[in-house]
């Protein structure tokens, strides 16, 4: 294929609505034409977390508006695409299913080769987009909904070698901003109030520090922020921002151990030595975290990437390039393509303890 | 389709998909233009039909069953001029597998599309199967104690109420009453007491073909019908006590 390919990309399997146009050369590298998100977090305030329902029926009311959007401002016709790519999980069923018929009703309506894509390998690939790495390189990916590194030695060819065992560390930021009555998202809300606190007032556990296996585990942090906060009952502002400060370091810590773990074990697995090391997913926009681990990666002598911020969330961006790689190894598929919710990377992967009796959802 | 149908001669100027998921079936048809009967072409007019129960996987089989059709009629989506949709009352997901379907139709091709009540589907379906003299009053069972409700005239084109979520001892008081012809999965758990028949009628797409063809007004903006909130609760107030002085957003 002599020219460039270009491929919408559809993302509906959380609590972003978003569709984007990607533009990737026959030399490998992306150009991103359009990317629209429409953050839903107003509808699920009051309930304190995402609401499946409210997510779904927000999905339904103005994916299509969104594609119209990027289109738009893309300059494309969906004549002058050349695929349709829209997640199909991991996720939330009722939102997966809603991007997932759209985009094939647009391929059959279009005449256009469909692809169904993993959300997980579109944040493993979009490193590749925005600066041109290639595989190999070691992954971790932290968002809301996930926390796992993986050895992403191609497209389609990915190793999972840690995973939470119980909150996914977005979740564990969300909780904590949560429980010390702060705003949603959590992420920023916390990250905000830690730049202003003690980090040493609290002795907060560094859940499965120095353990072999370089799984993750945030559950028994948020336990033990929340003893404290209990105890200090009235909160004052500088309590608050000293159990920030304190839970922003023990993830820290924690991850950049567990990181360490993945780093050695990559290491031991791939036959070609490892020169690189990516962080994508929303907590990689946490600045203290990727301070961490930009340390770790100088220190084992790696090349550290992190996505713009943009596209470390959510994004449809990501969903176009993951379908623009495939699409270049010749990979299309079905228009009676499954919704997978749980659709790990690695299906080899041993299930972690605590990952609930159907396996590892991702 | 079926050598039984009842539904005839049916003028569609255009090439027509109608398609259905609102409930445990999944369905989809093309007709274009006169259509008597069966499948039988009068002046060049055919109807292309599935029909498929399933309570799950409509999101997988809908895109490819309207595949299908449009390679049986030697069409493609571009030849279609109208799109007749069910938006509800159904399941939650079912309804919005349909309307997501139509909306990226229509965004594709700019082909205005017609939103229809999964409820007056039915109508249509019983008055063409028994034709009869009385209302036709609609009910679905969606468990819980609470059916889908909705009430016709005897042709099941005319709506005497709007789509409603009633209460199985509400159903039941509609469904008392002689003048009406009760259908659907929620006439018997209303405890209809028909003395004619009162066939248990499921939604299939083909008969939207007949409403669409009566129906030249078209919605460009279509929903999903739901009319059952979504289940959830606002969260707990925070548990933890603030100094009076705190203040998180400072």
């Amino acid at each position: 294929m002599n020219r460039q390919t270009l491929i919408l990309g559809i993302e509906t399997s959380c609590d972003e609505t978003a569709a984007a146009v990607v533009a990737r050369s026959a030399t490998g590298s992306g150009r991103i034409l359009a990317n629209v998100v429409r953050s839903q977090w107003e509808a699920h305030r009051a309930f304190g977390g995402v609401v499946p329902e409210i997510a779904a029926r927000a999905h339904a009311e103005c994916l299509d508006l969104l594609i119209e959007e990027a289109l738009a401002q893309s300059g494309c016709a969906l004549a002058d695409l050349d695929a349709i790519a829209a997640t199909a999980g991991p996720g939330l069923v009722g939102g997966l299913i809603v991007g997932l018929v759209t985009g094939k009703a647009l391929a059959l309506a279009a005449r256009k080769p469909f692809l169904a894509i993993n959300h997980l390998e579109a944040h493993a690939l979009t490193i590749g987009l925005t600066s041109g790495l290639r595989p190999p390189y070691l992954l971790l990916l932290v968002s809301g909904g996930h926390t796992q590194t993986l050895l992403v030695e191609g497209v389609g060819r990915y190793r999972r070698l840690g995973t939470t065992i119980d909150d996914a560390l977005g979740e564990a930021f969300d909780k904590t901003a949560k429980l010390l009555g702060l705003g949603q998202p959590g992420g920023p809300a916390v990250e905000r109030l830690a730049a202003l606190g003690n980090a040493a007032r609290f002795d907060l556990p560094r859940p499965l520090k120095g353990r072999v296996e370089p799984h993750f585990s945030f559950a028994g942090l948020k336990t033990a922020v929340r003893r404290q906060a209990i105890a200090l009952q009235p909160l004052k502002d500088d309590d608050i921002a000293d159990l920030c400060a304190s839970f922003q370091a023990a993830v820290a810590d924690a991850v950049t151990d567990r990181c360490a773990r993945a780093i050695d074990l990559a290491a031991q697995l791939s036959a070609d030595p490892l020169r690189h090391f990516v962080v994508a997913g929303g907590v990689a926009a946490n600045i203290r975290l990727r301070a961490d681990l930009a340390g770790l990666a100088s220190a084992r002598g790696l090349s550290f990437h992190v996505a713009p911020v943009a596209l470390c969330g959510d994004n449809a961006a990501m969903i176009a390039w993951a379908g623009a790689e495939r699409f270049a190894l010749g990979w299309v598929d079905g228009l009676d393509a499954p919704v997978r919710p749980r659709w790990p990377l690695d299906p080899s992967a041993l299930p972690a303890l605590g990952s609930g009796l159907k396996g590892a959802k991702a | 389709m079926s050598a039984s149908s009842p539904l005839t001669t049916l003028a569609l100027a255009m090439p027509t998909l109608t398609f259905d998921t609102c409930f445990d079936a999944c369905s989809a048809s093309i007709g274009s233009g006169k259509v008597a009967g069966a499948a039988d072409a009068v002046a060049g007019g055919r109807i292309f039909h599935r029909f498929e129960p399933m309570q799950t996987g409509h999101a997988e089989r809908l895109v490819p069953m309207i595949a299908e059709l449009l390679d049986e009629a030697g069409l493609t989506m571009a030849d279609i001029s109208r799109i007749g949709v069910t938006v509800g009352p159904g399941t939650f997901t079912g309804t919005r597998i349909g309307v997501a379907a139509a909306r990226a139709f229509a965004l594709a091709g700019n082909i205005p599309v017609i939103g229809l009540s999964s409820l007056a589907l039915i109508a249509r379906q019983a008055a063409l199967h028994t034709p009869q003299d009385r209302d036709i009053c609609v009910l679905v069972d969606v468990r819980h104690g609470e059916v889908y409700a909705q009430t016709f005239d005897e042709t099941g084109l005319t709506p005497r109420t709007e789509p409603r979520l009633l209460t199985l001892e509400a159903a039941r008081a509609l469904a008392a009453s002689s003048l009406v012809l009760v259908v659907g999965s929620g006439a018997a758990l209303a405890g209809s007491s028909q003395t004619g028949p009162g066939p248990e009628v499921r939604a299939d797409a083909v008969y939207a073909l007949d409403i669409v063809s009566r129906n030249y007004q078209t919605n460009h903006a279509i929903s999903p019908l739901y009319l059952r909130a979504p289940d959830a609760k606002p969260s707990a107030a925070n548990i933890l006590q603030r100094h009076a002085a705190a203040d998180p957003d400072r």
